[in-house]
This record gives structure tokens, C-alpha cells and sequence, in this order.
């Protein structure tokens, strides 16, 4: 299959908003159906969603298997030697939804994210519709299953994994060990971490589909959080718990992704924002991450890489782009005893190395080798369950590259950078209010310093990185 | 009492005829599911390990005050924080014979291993434990807990215990936030003790 210059230009528009939006989609957070299995409120799993804690580590490295409630049922069969059937009586299923009310200081909501909002405050109810089938599924197998409609019209598969679990018990000189172990299939790099300085469960946690947030460039492996490429991802990982009171834990986990097929409607069907095509061979990703626990505070330090060869065309042949990435992260948290305040920071470095093939031909000509830099550090505060806040810096900086960000892209004239640079970068700030811990009302403000290379006249038509600042009104209901 | 495997009965029936209190101890040889479905994830299936810092080790615990803790949480009279959060949902579906079972379960686990801790801590703790405060009105620990801190009855055991977890109980005895039937008595018991005192009680126990 060949491209038109016309049609690529519309296929890069088309995907660098999917794909840039997709990321900031307002993602995956704590599901009423484990609050139904366990008896546990949201809180013993997390502070604001999805942000977890130690035990809500706990309770997803065991699979989403432990339950206090609804005992699953044997159910008898009355014919010999069949697999045995053990299912819950009650469907772990959930619903969230989440609206907004967006403002952009300089208007054009059209410009940005999914596009289509012309009209200042724009309202949408639903942002998203979110269906989870979230729990035990056997004594040793949980799944945490997620589809979404999107404001783009369709329901689609949103970041899920169904994972088996075990663990053994070790005897070491320094008194017990547990060694927990899993494997899993999950459809996003990062989705079966526990942390939330990766980019599947990084803050902000919820942004409008209109925020210029959306459209930040980014590398390949958060292009691809809240299932936004078309991945499947076969992994294992374990985590071992040791130390006289088990509070060190190492985390490694490892995965091999490769594009799947009839993925559906909600996720975009080509990857990151060039419309690339499907993967060559595998791609491996592999996570280390270190822990430790004390009664009151946790802290993390972690990295990963991801390496992904893509054809550089829907056919599955000839030549391929590269997209290599490493990061570092780390996160600390205090918690009281009853999580009645809880305060989280994290930060994160992600690097990508793009070796790109050019399609002359398609007038496709980037640089052979870009790099993309992504740094963030944010904190986040919630006090009794009811008043929280978060503040957080971002960075984006890398090689200036005319064919990707610049005046030949096609894209709307505020997403375009006059030097064909990415570097982009500002603050948010965001106040919630829980009305209950399963309904949240957020108002939420980002501003940029730099956007696509420089603070004035970046476009070259006179925009300035401040007219792109927004603020969203943000509702999420889950029950 | 129900024996689990028709082969261990002969042998715990003549334990049984010759040592009545050991017959009780009598380790069953699978977990109850119900351990491994609810409890595995924090206390660990013997009870040895926990998973956080704050969370107790239940391994090798007296029987019986086991089955006034789950009763407690159950009937809410064990009220501090944590209890609410964590092991009143826990609770609140077992039933009395799940309980016992439960309880015979992790009362006869292997007990826990020493934890490290600071030498002249665990030796003012020690002093603390052998011969409480006099000046004070702080009786001897092991009046009650027994000379090891083994526990018994309604007494638990506190050898090995996790140091986070015996630091935070005492704090919540003195505030009288944990306020269960048996509590009364360690209402008395830690109305003095200061908290350097409850460090060192704390790094001599989980040292045992
Ligand atoms: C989410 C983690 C969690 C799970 C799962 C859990 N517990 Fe607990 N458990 C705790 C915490 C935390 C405490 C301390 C409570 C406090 O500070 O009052 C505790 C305390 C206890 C105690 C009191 C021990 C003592 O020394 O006073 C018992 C007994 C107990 N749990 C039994 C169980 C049983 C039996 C199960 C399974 C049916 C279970 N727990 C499941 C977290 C858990
Ligand atoms: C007069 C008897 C008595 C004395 C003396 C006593 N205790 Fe206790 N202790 C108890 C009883 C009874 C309980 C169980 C309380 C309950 O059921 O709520 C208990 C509970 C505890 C617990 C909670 C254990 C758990 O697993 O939750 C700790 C810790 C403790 N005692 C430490 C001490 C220390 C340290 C001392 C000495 C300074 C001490 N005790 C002296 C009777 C005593």
C-alpha cells in the first residue's frame, strides 16, 4: 500500500492527536468491584485515584485474588473428571464517568486533542464512559478489564491486564521471604506496574480531551499508555519481599509486545503519531524497581526500557523505524495509619533514541536519529479523603526536526512549531474535592512556559505558548 | 476440634491422651482456604511474614487471643484506626467456626524469627520486661506475658512481634484508642510509659 503526500499528511494529523490524546486520556483508577470483593473502601488501596498504596501494591502483584466477600461458587457437575468451575456469584462489574468543562486562554479548542470544539467552556458529558469487569476470576486469577466509549463515539478497549498469581514462601538467614510471582496479558506498556511515576498511571491522573496537554510530544512507550496503540504484551513479573520485617521489595518484570488486531474502535490503529505500521517482531520492555516500607512512609526507585521496531508502512515489510526507550523513575509517600492524610511526589525521566528510515517518496523525511527527553516531578496531597491537591512540572526537550514538528506536518496552525522544535514545558495545578471517595470534582490549571520551542510567536503566526494555557473543570462518579 | 487427614489422627489421638494442651496445637496440614483467600495477602499463609511493617504477626500466637481479636474486630469493640480500616471488612464474614479454625491455624505455625534491633535498647527494654517501673507504677511485663513473652489465654504472645506494630498498639492502649474487653488492663499498663520506654520494650520484644 502506498500513501498519497496528502493522505500521510492526514493520517499524521489524525494520529498525532490520537495519539497525543490518547495519553492524557483520563485513565484507569480504583474500581467499586474491588471495594465489592474485598469490604475494603478505595482508601486501604489508594490515596487519590489511581494513585496506590503499599497494600494496594499488594493486592495487584496477588492478582486482584484476595476477597473477604463473595466466596466463589463450586459449581457442582455431575459429570466425572471435568475441569473444576469456581466463579464468583456476584459480576465484579463497574462504571465510571468522568465530564469536564474545558477554557483555553486563547481560544481554538478546535486546535487541540480530538478537535472539534470551536466554542469556549467546552462542556462534555460524558468525557468518557469507562466498563470494568474488575476481580477474581479463580483462587489464582484476576483481571482488571476496561473498556471505554470516548468522546470520539465508539467503545473501545482501554488499558487492561488479566494476570495469574502465586507465591512461595522462602527461608532466608535473615528470617522469612515471600516471593510473589506472576504472569499476565496486557494490551499497554506499563499498565501492570505498581507505581505511579510510569506512564500508564502518571499524574495528572484526569485532563480534558481539549487540553493542550494532549498534544505534547512524547515518546513512543507514553504514546502508548490507556491502550492508545495497537499492542498486546505477554509478560511475567515477580516481586520479592524480604528483610527481617519483608519491607524491601524488588520488583522485575518483563513483557514482549507485537501489534494486535481488532483491538476496536476506541484505539487508533496505526502507531505513535506518524502512521506507522505494525511492529517487527517483538518488543521487548523490561522494568526493575526497588521499594522500601516503613510504618509511615514508602519510597520507590525504578527504571525501564522499551525497544520497538515498527515498518514504516501499513505492510508488514521493508524497511522499519526504531523507537528506543529508557527511563528512570522514583516515588515516596506518607501515609498516617488510617491514610486520613497522605502526601505522594514522584519523578520521572524518560529518553527515546528515534532512528527514522525517510519515505522520500511520501515526502516522510525526518532526521535519521532524533532524540525526545521527558521529565516531570509532582506531588500530590489528600486529606481525609476529601480535600486534595497536586502540583507538578513537566519538560519535553529534543532534537528540532521540521518533518515531525514543524510547518510540513499538516497539523492545525497551533500544533505546529515555526523551529521544528518540541521542547515544551509548564506547570499544573489542580485542587479536588471527594464529595465521596467515589466522586471527585477537580478544577484543574496548566500553564506553559515554552510550547514547540519557544514562549512567543512559536507557530510563527504570532501564538504564544501562554494562549495555550487551560483550565478544566473535571467531575469523575464510579460505582 | 476437626482433624483434617485420617492419617495424622492416630497419632494426635495418643498426643491427645498424653498431652492435652499439645493435642489443641496440633498443626492442621493445609491452610484453610479462607486463610488463603483473605488473610495471605497481609499476615502471610503462617503468619510469619506480614507484609508491612504495621501489620502483626499472628505465627505461633495464643489460640485464644486470637479468637478474642477476630471477635473483637467483628463485634467492632476493637476500634483503633487500622482495626477499622483493614480487619473490620475482614472480619465481618466470619464466622465462629471459620474463627476457630483460623485461629488454630496460625497458633500453630512455627513462630516467627528474631528481628534485629539496637543493643541498648533491647537491654533497657529487657529491664523493663523483667522488672517493669517501679518509680512509675509500670508493672513487669512478663507478670502477665510469661517469662519469653510467649503468651497464653487471653495473653498474647509478643516475642517477634513486628517493632512498628508493638510501638503503634502501646500508643493506642495509652491513648485509649484501642479500647477492646481485655484492654483495660494495658490501659493501666502503658498510662506511664513514656515513649522512649515504648522504643525499648518494643526493640527487646521483636528481638526475641
Ligand atoms: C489489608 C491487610 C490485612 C488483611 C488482608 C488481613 N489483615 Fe489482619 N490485620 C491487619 C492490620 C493492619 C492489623 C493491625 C490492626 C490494628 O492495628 O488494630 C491486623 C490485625 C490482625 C489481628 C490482631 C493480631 C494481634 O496481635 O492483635 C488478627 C488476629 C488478624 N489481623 C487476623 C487476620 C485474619 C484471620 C485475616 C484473614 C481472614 C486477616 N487478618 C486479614 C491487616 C490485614
Ligand atoms: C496485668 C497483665 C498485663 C501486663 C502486666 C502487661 N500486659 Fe500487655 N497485655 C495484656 C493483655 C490482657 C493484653 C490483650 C489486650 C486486649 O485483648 O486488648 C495485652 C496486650 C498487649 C499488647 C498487644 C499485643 C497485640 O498483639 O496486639 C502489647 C504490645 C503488650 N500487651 C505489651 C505489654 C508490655 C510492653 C508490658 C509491660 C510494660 C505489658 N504488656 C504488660 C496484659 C498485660
Amino acid at each position: 500500500m502506498t500513501f498519497s503526500p496528502r493522505l500521510l499528511r492526514l493520517l499524521v494529523l489524525v494520529s498525532l492527536a490520537a495519539a497525543a490524546g490518547a495519553f492524557w486520556a483520563p485513565r484507569a483508577r480504583a474500581v467499586p468491584s474491588f471495594a465489592r470483593q474485598t469490604g475494603w473502601s478505595c482508601a486501604v488501596c489508594h490515596t487519590i485515584y489511581p494513585q496506590l498504596t503499599p497494600i494496594g501494591r499488594l493486592f495487584k502483584l496477588e492478582g486482584y485474588t484476595t476477597a473477604n466477600y463473595g466466596a466463589l461458587q463450586e459449581l457442582r457437575q455431575h459429570i466425572r473428571r471435568v475441569a473444576p468451575l469456581a466463579i464468583s456469584r456476584v459480576t465484579p462489574l463497574s462504571v465510571f464517568i468522568q465530564a469536564s468543562d474545558t477554557y483555553i486562554a486563547g481560544g481554538e479548542l478546535n486546535q487541540f486533542g480530538s478537535g472539534g470544539a470551536t466554542q469556549q467552556a467546552a462542556v462534555e458529558f460524558p468525557e468518557q464512559v469507562s466498563l470494568f469487569y474488575a476481580g477474581r476470576i479463580s483462587s489464582h486469577i484476576g483481571t482488571f478489564y476496561h473498556l471505554t466509549y470516548t468522546h470520539t463515539g465508539g467503545f473501545g478497549q482501554d488499558d487492561s491486564d488479566v494476570r495469574w498469581a502465586n507465591h512461595v514462601h522462602i527461608v532466608s538467614p535473615d528470617g522469612n521471604s515471600t516471593l510473589l510471582y506472576g504472569a499476565d496479558i496486557n494490551n499497554t506498556p506499563t499498565e501492570p506496574d505498581v507505581w505511579n511515576s510510569v506512564p500508564d498511571w502518571d499524574w495528572p491522573f484526569e485532563s480534558s480531551n481539549y487540553s493542550p496537554l494532549r498534544d505534547i510530544p512524547l515518546t513512543f512507550i507514553q504514546q502508548s499508555a490507556g491502550a492508545s496503540e495497537p499492542l498486546v504484551g505477554l509478560g511475567g513479573y515477580t516481586a520479592y519481599l524480604f528483610g527481617q520485617e519483608e519491607n524491601h521489595w524488588l520488583y522485575i518484570e518483563t513483557d514482549l509486545y507485537r501489534s494486535g488486531v481488532g483491538i476496536g474502535a476506541g484505539t487508533n490503529t496505526t502507531f505513535g503519531a506518524f502512521g506507522l505500521g505494525p511492529t517487527h517482531n517483538v518488543a521487548p520492555y523490561l522494568r526493575l524497581a526497588y521499594e522500601e516500607n516503613y510504618p509511615h512512609w514508602n519510597w520507590e526507585i525504578g527504571t525501564l526500557g522499551m525497544d520497538t521496531h515498527v515498518y514504516t508502512t501499513a505492510a508488514a515489510s521493508g524497511p522499519t523505524d526504531r523507537f528506543l526507550d529508557y527511563g528512570l523513575d522514583t516515588q515516596v509517600q506518607y501515609l498516617t495509619f488510617d491514610n486520613s492524610f497522605s502526601f505522594t511526589a514522584h519523578a520521572s525521566w524518560i529518553r527515546e533514541i528515534e532512528d527514522w528510515y525517510p519515505v522520500r517518496s511520501l515526502s516522510f523525511d525526518p532526521n535519521p536519529v532524533d532524540t525526545l527527553n521527558y521529565a516531570d516531578i509532582n506531588g500530590q496531597v489528600l486529606w481525609r479523603h476529601r480535600y486534595g491537591g497536586g502540583l507538578g512540572f513537566f519538560d519535553v526537550w529534543g532534537t528540532a526536526d521540521p518533518t515531525l514538528y514543524g510547518t510540513d506536518t499538516g497539523n492545525p496552525s497551533a500544533l505546529v512549531s515555526a523551529s521544528g522544535s518540541p521542547n515544551t514545558d509548564g506547570l499544573t495545578i489542580e485542587m479536588d474535592y471527594l464529595a465521596a471517595q467515589n466522586a471527585e470534582f477537580s478544577l484543574q490549571y496548566s500553564r506553559f512556559f515554552r510550547y514547540l520551542g519557544a514562549a512567543n510567536d512559536y507557530n510563527g503566526l504570532g501564538r504564544n505558548a501562554s494562549q495555550n494555557n487551560v483550565v478544566s473543570l473535571l467531575m469523575w462518579l464510579a460505582f | 476440634m476437626r482433624l483434617r487427614t485420617a492419617r495424622s489422627r492416630p497419632l494426635l489421638a495418643a498426643l491427645a491422651l498424653a498431652l492435652p494442651g499439645l493435642a489443641l496445637a496440633a498443626a492442621p496440614a493445609n491452610p484453610p482456604a479462607r486463610v488463603q483467600a483473605s488473610c495471605t495477602m497481609c499476615h502471610g499463609t503462617h503468619g510469619v511474614n506480614t507484609r508491612m511493617p504495621y501489620i502483626p504477626r499472628l505465627a505461633a500466637q495464643s489460640r485464644v487471643y486470637l479468637i478474642e481479636q477476630l471477635r473483637a474486630f467483628r463485634d467492632g469493640s476493637r476500634s483503633d484506626p487500622p482495626a477499622i480500616m483493614y480487619m473490620w471488612p475482614v472480619s465481618e464474614v466470619l464466622t465462629n467456626r471459620e474463627i476457630k479454625k483460623i485461629a488454630l491455624w496460625y497458633s500453630s505455625q512455627k513462630p516467627p524469627r528474631p528481628q534485629r534491633a539496637n543493643a541498648l535498647l533491647v537491654a533497657a527494654g529487657h529491664k523493663i520486661f523483667l522488672r517493669g517501673i517501679l518509680k512509675k507504677g509500670v508493672p513487669a511485663c512478663m507478670s502477665c506475658h510469661g517469662p519469653q513473652a510467649l503468651g497464653d489465654g487471653i495473653y498474647p504472645r509478643l516475642a517477634g512481634q513486628n517493632a512498628a506494630y508493638i510501638k503503634e498498639q502501646l500508643r493506642f492502649f495509652r491513648s485509649g484508642i484501642r479500647h477492646d474487653k481485655n484492654a483495660a488492663i494495658m490501659h493501666m499498663v502503658t498510662a506511664h510509659l513514656s515513649d522512649r520506654e515504648i522504643r525499648e520494650v518494643a526493640a527487646y520484644l521483636s528481638h526475641l
